[in-house]
């Protein structure tokens, strides 16, 4: 084993040679000449097909093909899974039985994800963000299925393109190409003739050429059929293992090709399809212009066969070359730009020469970039290099929009020049300075030719396959690939050793050709030291200098950034005790997040403010979670910080609400709590929501803590907070820790819970659901963890089930419910043979079902008159939704404010994301079926019942359903997502990723649930809008009334004023909810009238309190005051002036109060005398 | 079986158990009588929470699960019996009150005692955290908490800026022999400003040039003809617009 390939020696350096030695330098040459006149060949060809299409179809239709084609070329890149440039490298090591079905799956893999993705992105651009210019692509399901086949069939040619060159060679793809552009061409005058009209006629066009030069790839390798073992087509299970691999090359491959597939997308989005058509004709020209000078430079770097210093040093003569033929280009371009471009159309050459000129001068700043990238593929340091492209891409494309805002397509090219011209300036530091450094190193360069990884230069060849620009930001990654999979550079294959999950835990797949971890450990004695635990781009860079210094780069800015970057990962990756620092950095999320607050309470929110909320939010969340999910954290460090989080979250609380109690349902429980004070008794008369008042668990416990520390009942409530989300969170981890025996699951289980839609506001507040969940949480533990055969032993879970019951009526319920399921679980498994837990899952169930109904029958209570109503208005609606009416606008609250574009990326991701874990809920479910665990499948099915959360949102009455029943289905979710995670050693790159994908689904979450960020931070009074409509002006209302007018007189405001002259003025607001009289027209009528003074007198309202800035708009919160409210039905406009102060001129009403907003009338006197 | 379990690890932790207890009831018996008492909140919140924790970590440690199974029923515990205590108190003499927590509290402590008496003695699973903690976590942990602190204090500081009161007009009274009171307040200070009485087509200047105080409040005294409906109103001197306004009816009989 120790003798196999990769030992650093010469003579098995001349081993690792052989494979590319049968090849050979002629080969090599030959593959290169075949690229490039594929991409000549094929460019010329793609001029031809546009310009014909130019001349055959309109100008916008010419846009809209275009922007498809970017569609396609973009998703279709995506959806390739970077499997070509795998294909590459594992093709050679696979058994040749296998090839085929390898090559075939991975073909469907790609044309399966392709065309996925070009039905879920476009008609979510449309549909979602007002994508309109890219309608036409959607806008009928014909089309619509067209750009998903063709671009899947992109995918697949992507791979193929690969593919063949190692199961067949270079001209097979040459002629796949030449036929594939010659068929559009034909197809293209076909369908005109044919009469077929519009842009996704030009697509069909693309697309019938791909399609029938798929059989020529057939043809030509059918001799490979014989050496097939099996007659399996495809084999799903040969792919798994590949993803890790395929992920970083991919990444790179995806941020260099992204910004020329997403430009002509922007211009689309941005300007017109229009201007799309003059742009991408002007693309296309560059992209002809510059295809040689590329393809020769990538030829030299092929030439290198993969060894840094031999690549560096050959940049003598590459870059100079192909700056002097972009320049020679440029200097031709310049002047013949609109002579050009009129083989499109005149239209074309007065429109885009400009684009044109701007866009060649593109050329320059690509040979620097793409020989930076070329260098750090070599070297190994791929994650540096889609780190610093990744980032580029970003500014490249801001620059682009912000162009775009500015100067049209010409702005948006000059902008995007301009970052690229900077990209090269900065990325040329390091391409000078490594030529610099291995001038002076070039005696020592000999002695480190052992290096050589011969396979590179086939594969980097190889990658040049795809059209420019893709073919040279796909190249030298192939040959990493090769590397790692492969038996060549050792540096790469320590790497991945080090990486790859423990023996115990990885499950190498059945028909895997994946090389088994023990080979590719065994290349490291050989060559090195074990390898240093550094990471990133430096890993590479740190094992290539156990062998050689010399192929190190010299010191740059770059370079120090990595080895900085690289340090930081160390320590992250060290099993270092790290919960102060963790905790610390959260802390400062929770700063970040008051300081935006500060600034966006008192003049409303900047987008600063908003960027500062968000970004608070990630930080406090992030750190945590990935030290959570990573495997070598230390235990308690990873218990300290799961507790931790949401406890931090809850603190977070006091950042937007740091001195009172602002919330709507916060005021219902003030007023609860406030006449339990006045009483000293329970089960009061709540006008805010009478039934509030029968459940008085959460009052209880404030006022325990009132009572016995002389607290205020906001500290005491706060506590009481506090206390309920530690009990919850440990619940969860426990449970979870009790259900899979891994406190690591527990951990991370709680961390998932987290991710709820209601965490951070709803389920914090101070409202009795916020106690009642962690105390059925509760319950259920210490059901679950009770000694067995212990009589007492139930005593404590069935007072937390009492617990529950005095807290909140629906908690109560549903544990029931849960109680219920869970019994019937554990029947169904006791007929399996396992061991049942009835009797005892039985006494809670009954506990449940008695204590419930007992609270129900307690004499008053309007329990379930309340649930039926709420049922029932649902039902409703969701009916009216199933007969094609009824819904609301998924994207806007009822003021018609709604989540900007990024939110709702935010918002969609998470919304995606989870409902891919609920892939994991049906395992959980058949995992814990099998092990007889009943709770793990209760809780899984509670996990299955997520879409009923998004879902809700179609319609306003099932939305606040759907909302709060995410604290209860992330209960299931979080402890079938830590098993998942469990199961998995989690390495720094999957947990960073993983966290990375937790914090979108947490801050899309908080969108869903929270609504949009500038709503959620503080700020000056908005219209029904919960805590954003509570402010001095209306809470100095409710004190007057607490000091001048007696406690308990009936008064009548909207949801907010009436609500805090109830909490805060000690009076009984008159609703409809609590008495049954819906009183509002009395503020929203513009007529007054015997009707107006019939309420008064039937609900015996003394004053009427009126916010006069409920006519600047519409509520934010569907009603003004309650549900069913006068004009409540389809309102359109706001309630007007003349309704809210139309009894100024009723005599007999005096107009006691005035500050500005609001007024209070004192209407006794039409009570008394009508 | 543990070290912490040996046999003469547990005879001597029963010894320490039984002070322990002791402290303990003396710890429960000073929370209920300084909070039946009302004793100032500092001094309360500090002996209660300590003969909480105390309590409650005593109680919860019977069933031996480790750490975190002892925090969670510590805490969730404390809930618990507080809502069950409250729904029991309100049935008995005396209903909610601090008297009734402060003596409900007390005994139900007793109780939880005399049971961890007669119980098995365990040991804490919280002695788990006596490890001391490295230099590192213990400084970040601290700058963790004043930051924290530090957040909040900045929001408290930042809403009561931003949360103003603006400047009112009520008649709080009734109209009493032809006139009536009217106040006004503001948390800012406003001023000058005119107070004037509109009857029909007579404007009567009442008070001119007044400023209301920071956070003071005045008073003035204004007539209201018994049957006749007038405004009284506040104006910027110079001005007709008014800026708060009343209107009160001499017929009202409120």
């Amino acid at each position: 084993m120790a003798a196999g390939p990769g030992v650093g020696t010469r003579s098995s350096a001349h081993r690792r040679r052989e494979p590319s030695g049968r090849m050979g330098l002629g080969r090599v040459v030959g593959i290169s000449a075949s690229l490039v006149g594929t991409q000549a060949v094929t460019s010329v060809l793609g001029l031809g097909f546009w310009a014909l299409g130019a001349r055959l179809y309109s100008v916008g239709d010419v846009g809209v093909a275009g922007a498809a084609v970017a569609m396609m070329m973009l998703l279709g890149s995506l959806g390739s899974l970077g499997l070509g440039t795998l294909l590459i490298a594992r093709l050679p090591h696979t058994a040749q039985a296998d090839r085929r079905v390898l090559v075939r799956t991975s073909l469907v893999a790609a044309f399966v994800t392709g065309a996925f993705l070009a039905l879920v992105v476009p008609l979510t651009a449309v549909s979602m963000f007002g994508a309109e210019n890219l309608r036409p692509l959607v806008a009928t399901p014909l089309a619509a299925v067209g750009l998903a086949v063709g671009t899947g069939l992109m995918s697949l040619v992507l791979v193929l393109d690969q593919a063949v060159l190692t199961i067949g060679n270079g001209s097979l793809q040459l002629e796949r190409n030449v036929l594939a552009s010659v068929v559009k061409i034909v197809a293209l005058v076909a369908l005109s003739v044919l009469g077929a009209g519009g842009g996704m006629a030009i697509f069909l066009a693309w697309t019938i050429g791909a399609a029938l030069s798929l059989p020529s790839v057939s043809w030509r390798t059918r001799g490979g059929r014989a050496l097939e073992g099996d007659h399996r087509v495809v084999d799903l299970r040969m792919l798994r293992g590949l993803g890790k691999m395929a992920a970083s090359h991919h990444a790179l491959n995806i941020a260099l090709q992204a910004p020329l597939q997403i430009l002509p997308i922007m211009v689309t989005v941005l300007l017109s399809a229009q201007q799309n058509a003059y742009f991408n004709s002007a693309v296309m020209v560059t992209g002809f212009v510059f295809a040689l000078p590329y393809a020769v430079a990538i030829s030299l770097f092929a030439s290198a066969e993969g060894d840094a210093r031999t690549v560096v040093s050959r940049m003598s003569r590459t870059i100079p070359f192909g700056l002097a033929a972009s320049a020679l280009a440029y200097a031709v371009l310049f002047p013949t730009a609109g002579l050009i471009l009129r083989v499109f159309g005149q239209a074309y050459a007065a429109e885009g020469t400009e684009t044109l000129r701007v866009l060649a001068l593109a050329g320059v700043a690509f040979v620097v970039k793409d020989h930076f990238i070329a260098l750090r593929r070599v070297e190994g340091r791929t994650t540096q290099a889609v780190s610093v492209t990744a980032a580029f891409l970003v500014v490249e494309l801001a620059a682009a929009a912000a162009g775009a805002s500015a100067g049209g397509t010409v702005g948006l090219c000059l902008a995007w020049v301009a970052v690229l011209w900077v990209e090269a300036v900065i990325l040329g530091v390091p391409l000078w300075r490594g030529w610099r450094a291995q001038r002076g190193a070039d005696a020592l360069s000999a002695s480190s030719s052992d290096t050589i990884t011969a396979s590179t230069t086939t594969v980097a060849t190889a990658a040049m396959s795809t059209p420019r620009p893709a073919a040279v930001r796909s190249v030298v990654g192939a040959a990493h690939a090769r590397a790692e999979v492969g038996t060549t550079t050792p540096a790469v294959s320590t790497d991945v050793a080090r990486e790859a999950p423990s023996p115990e835990l990885s499950r190498p797949s059945r028909g895997s050709t994946r090389p088994a971890p023990a080979t590719r450990h065994a290349q490291a004695p050989g060559v090195a030291d074990p390898p240093v635990p550094v990471a990133g781009g430096g890993q590479g860079v740190t094992a290539a200098a156990g062998q050689d210094s010399t192929a190190t780069p010299a010191p740059d800015a770059v370079g120090r950034l990595g080895r900085w970057a690289a340090r930081c990962v160390e320590v992250i990756r060290a099993p270092l005790n790290l919960t102060g620092p963790t905790l610390l950095v959260m802390s400062l999320g929770v700063l970040l997040m008051a300081v935006g607050s500060a600034q966006s309470r008192a003049t409303g929110s900047s987008g600063l403010d908003q960027a500062l909320w968000v970004v608070g939010l990630a930080v406090a969340f992030l750190p945590p979670t990935f030290r959570v999910i990573l495997s070598r954290t230390q235990p308690l460090e990873r218990l300290w910080l799961a507790a931790a989080l949401p406890v931090v979250l809850q603190v977070s609380r006091l950042v937007r609400n740091p001195t009172v109690f602002t919330y709507h349902d916060e005021l219902i429980h003030l007023n609860t709590l406030r006449q339990i004070d006045e009483t000293g008794r329970l089960f009061s008369d709540n006008s805010l929501l009478p039934v509030s008042g029968f459940y008085p668990g959460l009052e209880l416990a404030t006022q325990a803590v009132q009572q016995l520390t002389g607290l205020s009942s906001f500290i005491a409530g706060n506590i009481v907070l506090l206390l309920a989300r530690v009990v919850l969170t440990l619940g969860v981890l426990q449970l979870a820790t009790l259900l899979t025996r891994s406190p690591r699951a527990g951990a991370i289980a709680a961390v998932v819970y987290v991710l709820n839609s209601q965490f951070l506001f709803f389920n914090s507040q101070y409202s009795y659901q916020t106690l009642a969940l962690p105390l059925a949480v509760l319950a259920v533990y210490l059901l679950h963890s009770r000694t067995r055969g212990s009589r007492t032993s139930l005593l404590l879970p069935l007072a937390a089930v009492v617990g529950v019951v005095v807290t909140h009526h629906v908690t109560s319920l549903l544990l029931f419910a849960a109680f219920a399921v869970w019994l019937v679980v554990e029947l169904a498994l006791s007929r399996r043979g396992r061991r049942p837990d009835r009797t005892a899952v039985l006494a809670a169930t009954v506990t449940a079902g008695l204590a419930t109904a007992v609270a129900a029958l307690n004499p008053g209570n309007p329990v379930g008159s309340y649930l039926n109503s709420i049922v029932a208005s649902s039902a409703g609606q969701a009916g009216a939704l199933l007969g094609g009416a009824g819904a609301k606008p998924v994207f806007s609250n009822s003021a018609g404010i709604g989540p900007q574009p990024y939110e709702r990326v935010l918002l969609l991701a998470a919304v995606v994301l989870v409902l891919v874990s609920l892939v994991g809920a049906l395992r959980f479910v058949r995992t814990s079926w099998r092990a007889g665990a009943a709770l793990g499948v209760v809780l899984a099915l509670l996990a299955l019942v997520y879409p009923v959360i998004p879902g809700g949102h179609l319609t306003q009455a099932t939305a606040e359903v759907g909302d709060r029943a995410a604290g209860f289905v992330f209960l299931g979710t979080g402890v079938v997502m830590g098993a998942w995670l469990w199961r998995h050693l989690v390495s720094w790159r999957v947990a960073a990723v993983v966290s990375v994908l937790a914090t979108t689904t947490f801050l899309g979450n908080v969108v869903l649930g929270s609504g949009p960020t500038e709503q959620q931070l503080p700020g000056p009074y908005l219209i029904s809008a919960d805590s954003r409509s509570v402010d001095a002006a209306n809470v100095s209302v409710a004190q007057w009334l607490a000091a001048n007018v007696p406690a308990g007189t009936r008064v009548y405001g909207d949801r907010v004023s009436g609500g805090l002259a109830a909490a805060t003025g000690r009076q009984f607001n008159v609703m409809n909810v609590s008495t049954g009289i819906d009183a509002s027209r009395l503020i929203l009528d513009p007529e007054f009238g015997q009707a107006d003074v019939d309420l008064i007198t039937a609900a015996r309202i003394q004053y009427v309190i009126v916010d006069l800035r409920l006519s600047n708009g519409l509520p934010n919160e569907d009603v003004y005051i309650e549900n069913g409210e006068f004009g409540g039905q389809d309102r359109t406009s706001p309630v007007k002036v003349a309704a809210l102060t139309k009894f100024n001129s009723v005599p007999g009403v005096d107009r006691v109060y005035d500050n500005g907003s609001l007024l209070v009338f004192d209407v006794r006197n039409l009570r008394e005398h009508g | 079986m543990s070290t912490a379990e040996t046999p003469s690890a547990t005879t001597q932790g029963r010894a320490t158990d039984r002070v322990g207890l002791a402290v303990r009831a003396a710890l429960v018996v000073a929370a209920a009588v300084l909070a039946f008492f009302g004793a100032p909140s500092p001094v309360a919140t500090v002996v209660t929470a300590v003969a909480v924790v105390a309590l409650a970590e005593r109680v919860a440690r019977l069933r031996r699960r480790g750490l975190v199974d002892t925090v969670l029923l510590t805490v969730g515990g404390v809930l618990v019996t507080a809502a069950l205590l409250g729904l029991v108190l309100n049935y008995l003499p005396g209903h909610l009150s601090r008297h009734s927590w402060a003596a409900g509290a007390g005994a139900a402590g007793m109780v939880a005692l005399a049971v961890c008496a007669v119980r098995p003695w365990t040991p804490s699973p919280l002695l788990a955290l006596r490890r001391r903690p490295s230099i590192i976590t213990a400084t970040t942990t601290v700058a963790a908490v004043l930051v924290l602190g530090a957040a909040v204090v900045l929001s408290v500081r930042s809403f009561e800026s931003a949360t103003v009161e603006p400047l009112q007009l009520a008649a709080p009274g009734a109209v009493q022999g032809g006139q009536t009171q009217v106040v006004l307040s503001s948390q800012s200070s406003v001023g000058p400003l005119d107070l004037v009485v509109v009857d029909g087509d007579v404007t009567t200047m009442l008070v001119a040039g007044l400023t209301v105080p920071a956070g003071g409040s005045l008073s003035e005294v204004v007539p209201v003809p018994d049957g006749r409906r007038v405004l009284v109103q506040l104006r910027y001197p110079g001005q007709r617009a008014a800026l708060r306004s009343l209107i009160l009816d001499g017929a009202s009989t409120r």
